[in-house]
């Protein structure tokens, strides 16, 4: 059932460049020696996001533990199952007041409840993956990356800035992670950090810093915080090329084999997926970052999936299915074809070596969307599957069934221990999900 | 020492707020059977007594004075209001008011995408285009110049240091680069770094500014490429990138110096930092004048590289900015596409733009005679006459179209992929022409739900209009609803693209709205009527929508008496619009700092 996107469509992915080169990208492989640090390989974390809900119907398992099978919708992963954990049971219970989507994207990595606003003073909480970037991001040249499919789009809907359904990375409960949405310059940051040290010395930089001083003398406290925010940026990126500056000649070496995805804007939806993907995985294989989150499209995106076999409308309108029999084997289809996506950056991990196994072994894919039925908007029982058991700490091959309402925040926990980061209590849990974690 | 804090006491007790006995009476009589009793709707205690006095004191009774003032309070369902006692309670409620407060200082603003584009073309003359590399700026109040939203991290840091070198390395690309920059000789170093870095700071540069800077020249570079690192400091500095405008500690909002006010002024009509002349006129103070300042503002409006007024400011003003790849249904809408979308957007660009730079009447933005469109547009108006795709100014005698509500593009974006939303286009007219936006639904409201299969694909069942009547029948809903929706109605005769049409699922559309109190408004011809009635709330919109782009905060209390004059001097020029944005220019809202927090 599981066919390539390729065959789906009837017509060629434009290969581009990008995927030819991903050999060139496995030979710049983690090293000990960089990292500094243990000899195991790093755990990584990788969050993907599914807009819009699922059809619970198609989606739900049956049995439990260690006895379950594939519903409908995971089965694009296949052999991955001994490899996933499947949730059942867990609840964003802030995001439960509010609209149907904006609240439940936003606050789905951090668990926090969100200010009502069109546009100033946006107020969420931090998410996991920032939390795990800002413990342990110095140790790689990027400290997490966040991707997205698609563009922010400035309007006020149901009175909730849609800022708020572009973003499930916060840096700061005010401010979102920016993030990328061209393959080309999400790969540039990554790889070609070096370019920077060559057009920007330390004198201009000081220079910079000359005028920032005395600008900051002069301005209310409140813009005094902006330029320093600025200041900050330019301390991060400075910091990153002192450091990381030598992957520059890797990055060249991969450059020259092609590694380097296209200067066009990819115009075919499941192409940018994969090319967004891939960049994960190179990410990930060659540890310029340990964090990634990546949404495949915004709160209520109406994306047209009629690229797919089967379907002939958008997403959002399909969600909402009405108990249509047919637009609900649409809205399915759609769902599987994010599973398939979710398998094919696991396989792609778990083909590249690392030390005695592959990258997966040391990274956990949380992926699943912020509700679970896309027709009634309910935050609980939300359809999350964990693929990776994050370096041994996942007890995976099973479906755990938590009791109903179980704070989704729990499993925050256990990803940021298994990451290496001391927890005990994330949002509005306290204490790991029990049965998620190894015995 | 003792007699001084005993004045000051006394100067600070609280006085015992007195509520005028004519006040208490009307609230009384017309909100309390609500708004009182041991449980008030919204928590809204208006019955009389002690806790009154400090409702009226308190934000709360801008709030009252805004729903009474414009119908909506009290609802329909608790019986309405006549006119005579609506205005006795206007009035009253009106000579209450607490003093405002001080308007807030807007926080300070970095360039945004299209501010940073402009501003390295105007001072070097390259073209960047920072859409395609850097993040997408926030937008609030309906404009992404806000600074509250301009979220600044080392992500859009290496943004900046990658333009900026890519910037120079095609200035310098130029065999003749120096003359572009007005180089000579390494004795021209310091003179050119001090014009080009008072042009990106937009003011004059100090002393430091400038050793600093001359400190980075490098001596064995060829030509004028000895500048580069100078400039490259010069294009990364808070001081360019940063609009930076200086504190004070007063209580009360303070007048800009000339250079800030030179950069407001700039930034408002160009969308870019102040020119060579302007410059020089904000060195000698003399744009602090009156006279000098307007004549400035004429001066930049009939520039003609201008567009940013029409594009940046007019296209957000109405929210249209988002048409060209607005979700529409492209089974329901087949003739929709990039170029019409484009059009679209153009013909709302250029009328304001010719709007603000003729000073045609505001009036015309609910009805003119006159808009902008090229063949296509044209067609799909179902106007003929009109040729090539290059728009163009045409005169209009469908007495459906003319003013924005006419205008596909306002049509389109206030629509759903696939069908109108008369709830949508309601909102939108509250908002952008009444400048009384509903507040948005409770978070339980729900959504029309889509429609049944069998209706959507036999093209029978109940059309947008029933499904709403039904939905809207609860009445936690109806009493916005009933602001809401006759407005909306009123523009069924317009489809979810802006044709004209006269039927929906096979019956005739109906264009009937009534609106609170009764009248009946049918079709957007009467609509605009209605609209044409009320100029100044128009105005006063505006008016607002300038203070957000303009000043980069929402209007507050404190703007509320300086907006009313602006207004009023556009009334008294018959609505002239460029007279409004006179004295918006002139009004002490644009010309000085509002108090930081602190």
């Amino acid at each position: 059932m599981a066919k390539p996107a390729s065959q789906q469509t009837g017509r060629p992915v434009a290969r581009r460049t990008f995927l030819r080169g991903a050999g060139a990208a496995v030979a710049l492989p983690w090293i000990p020696s960089i990292a500094g640090e243990s000899s195991l390989p790093p755990v990584r974390l990788g969050f993907l996001f599914m807009p819009n809900g699922v059809l619970p119907s198609a989606w739900q398992v049956s049995g439990e533990g260690r006895t379950f099978e594939l519903s409908p919708t995971l089965t694009p992963l296949g052999d991955l199952r001994k490899r996933s954990l499947v949730l059942s049971g867990l609840c964003n219970k802030n995001s439960r007041a509010g609209e149907g989507h904006y609240v439940k994207t936003t606050a789905l990595l951090s668990g926090a409840p969100v200010h009502k606003t069109g546009g100033r003073d946006l107020r969420v909480g931090t998410s996991v993956d920032q939390v795990a970037a800002q413990a342990k991001g110095h140790e790689t040249p990027l400290p997490s990356l966040e991707l997205s499919l698609e563009p922010v789009r400035n309007k006020v809907d149901m009175g909730y800035s849609t800022v708020y359904g572009a973003h499930i990375s916060w840096r700061t409960p005010e401010q979102p992670a920016s993030r990328e949405i061209h393959p080309r310059l999400a790969w540039d940051r990554m790889f070609r950090a070096g370019r920077l040290a060559k057009s920007c010395p330390p004198s201009v930089l000081d220079v910079i810093r000359g005028d920032a001083r005395r600008l900051t003398r002069s301005i209310s406290a409140e813009d005094r915080g902006k330029v320093d925010e600025y200041l900050v940026g330019l301390r991060t990126l400075e910091r990153r090329i002192a450091r990381f500056g030598e992957r520059q000649l890797r990055g060249a070496e991969a450059v020259a084999k092609g590694a380097r995805p296209g200067a066009d804007f990819p115009d075919d939806y499941p192409e940018h997926a994969r090319l967004m993907l891939e960049l994960i995985a190179q990410a990930f294989v060659t540890d310029s970052t340990r964090v990634a989150s990546l949404m495949f499209g915004n709160a209520v995106s109406s994306r047209d999936f009629t690229f797919l076999d089967g379907v002939d409308g958008g997403y959002h309108p399909l969600s909402h299915h009405e108990n249509d029999e047919e637009k609900q084997a649409q809205y399915a289809l759609i769902n599987r074809w994010h599973v398939e996506q979710l398998s094919w950056l696991a396989r792609r991990l778990a083909a590249s070596p690392e030390g005695d196994g592959s990258v997966l072994d040391s990274t956990a894919l949380l992926f699943g969307s912020g509700l679970r039925d896309g027709d009634r908007h309910d935050p609980s029982d939300l359809p999350l599957v964990l693929v990776g058991d994050g370096g041994g700490y996942f007890e995976v091959g099973q479906h755990l069934r938590s009791e109903a309402n179980t704070p989704l925040c729990h499993l925050y926990v256990d990803m940021l221990r298994a990451f290496g980061v001391a927890s005990d209590a994330f949002g509005d849990a306290e204490g790991p999900l029990p049965g998620a974690a190894r015995g | 020492m003792f007699v001084s804090i005993v004045i000051t006491a006394g100067l600070w007790a609280p006085q015992e707020p007195t509520v005028a006995p004519e006040l208490a009476e009307l609230l009384e009589l017309v909100c309390v059977n609500c708004h009182g009793g041991p449980e008030p709707e919204r928590g809204l205690d208006l019955a009389p007594g002690s806790a009154l006095s400090e409702v009226l004191a308190g934000p709360m009774a801008r709030e009252a004075l805004r729903a009474v003032e414009t119908g909506f309070m009290p609802p329909a369902s608790a019986g309405g209001l006549d006119a005579e006692t609506r205005a006795e309670l206007v009035a009253a409620l009106r000579a209450s008011l607490p003093p405002a407060p001080a308007s807030r200082a807007a926080r300070i603003r970095r360039l945004n995408r299209r501010e940073f584009d402009a501003c390295i073309e105007a001072i070097l003359g390259v073209r960047y285009d920072s859409t395609a590399t850097f993040p997408a700026d926030a937008a609030a109040h309906g404009f992404d110049n806000i600074g509250d939203v301009m979220f600044l991290n080392d992500v859009l840091v290496e943004k900046y240091v990658d333009a900026a070198s890519e910037v120079l390395d095609v200035l310098f690309s130029d065999p003749d680069h120096g003359k572009r920059i007005g180089w000579r000789s390494p004795a021209d170093d310091r003179d050119v770094l001090w014009r080009l870095v008072r042009r990106a700071f937009r003011r004059s540069p100090t002393e430091a500014e400038i050793t600093d800077r001359m400190a980075l020249v490098d001596p064995q570079a060829p030509g004028a490429e000895r500048l580069r690192l100078p400039l490259l400091a010069t294009l990364l500095s808070p001081a360019f990138l940063f609009r930076v405008e200086l504190d004070h500690a007063e209580a009360t909002s303070q007048p800009l110096g000339p250079f800030e006010l030179a950069t407001r002024l700039a930034f408002l009509v160009e969308g870019r930092g102040p020119d060579e002349r302007l410059i020089e006129l904000a060195s000698g103070g003399q744009i602090l004048e009156d006279a000098v300042l307007a004549s400035e503002l004429d001066r930049l409006l009939d520039l003609p590289r201008n567009r940013s007024l029409g594009e940046a400011f007019g296209a957000q003003w109405l929210g249209v900015q988002g048409v060209r790849d607005h979700a529409v249904d492209f089974r329901v809408y087949r003739e929709f596409n990039g170029p019409l979308g484009h059009s679209m957007h153009e013909e709302v660009v250029q009328f304001l733009l010719e709007l603000l730079r003729t000073g045609a009447p505001l009036t015309d933005v609910i009805a003119a005679d006159w808009t902008f469109a090229n063949a296509r547009l044209a067609r799909h108006y179902g106007m003929t006459g009109v040729e090539g795709q290059r728009m163009q100014r045409v005169a209009i005698t469908d007495p459906m179209r003319g003013g924005v509500l006419g205008m596909a593009a306002v049509l389109t974006v206030t629509s759903h992929p696939g069908r109108t939303s008369p709830v949508l286009r309601g909102a939108w007219i509250l908002d952008t022409l009444l400048g009384d936006p509903p507040p948005p639904p409770p978070d339980d409201a729900g959504m029309l739900p889509p429609e049944k299969k069998k209706d959507k694909e036999s093209g029978s069942g109940p059309t947008v209009r029933e499904r709403l009547e039904l939905h809207r029948a609860a009445p936690a809903c109806a009493d916005c609803h009933a602001r809401i929706d006759p407005l909306g109605f009123a523009l069924e005769g317009f489809d979810g693209i802006g044709r004209r049409r006269k039927d929906e699922k096979g019956k005739p559309v109906d264009q009937r709205g009534v609106l609170p109190g009764g009248r009946e408004v049918v079709g957007v011809a009467a609509l605009k009527q209605v609209l044409l009635e009320q100029p100044e709330r128009l105005a006063l919109a505006l008016a607002k929508a300038l203070v957000a782009y303009g000043v980069g905060r929402d209007a507050e209390a404190g703007d509320e008496a300086a907006l009313e004059e602006v207004v009023r001097a556009c009334r008294a020029a018959d609505w002239d619009s460029r007279v409004l944005l006179h004295a918006f220019v002139q009004s002490s809202v644009f010309r000085s700092r509002g108090v930081s927090v602190r």
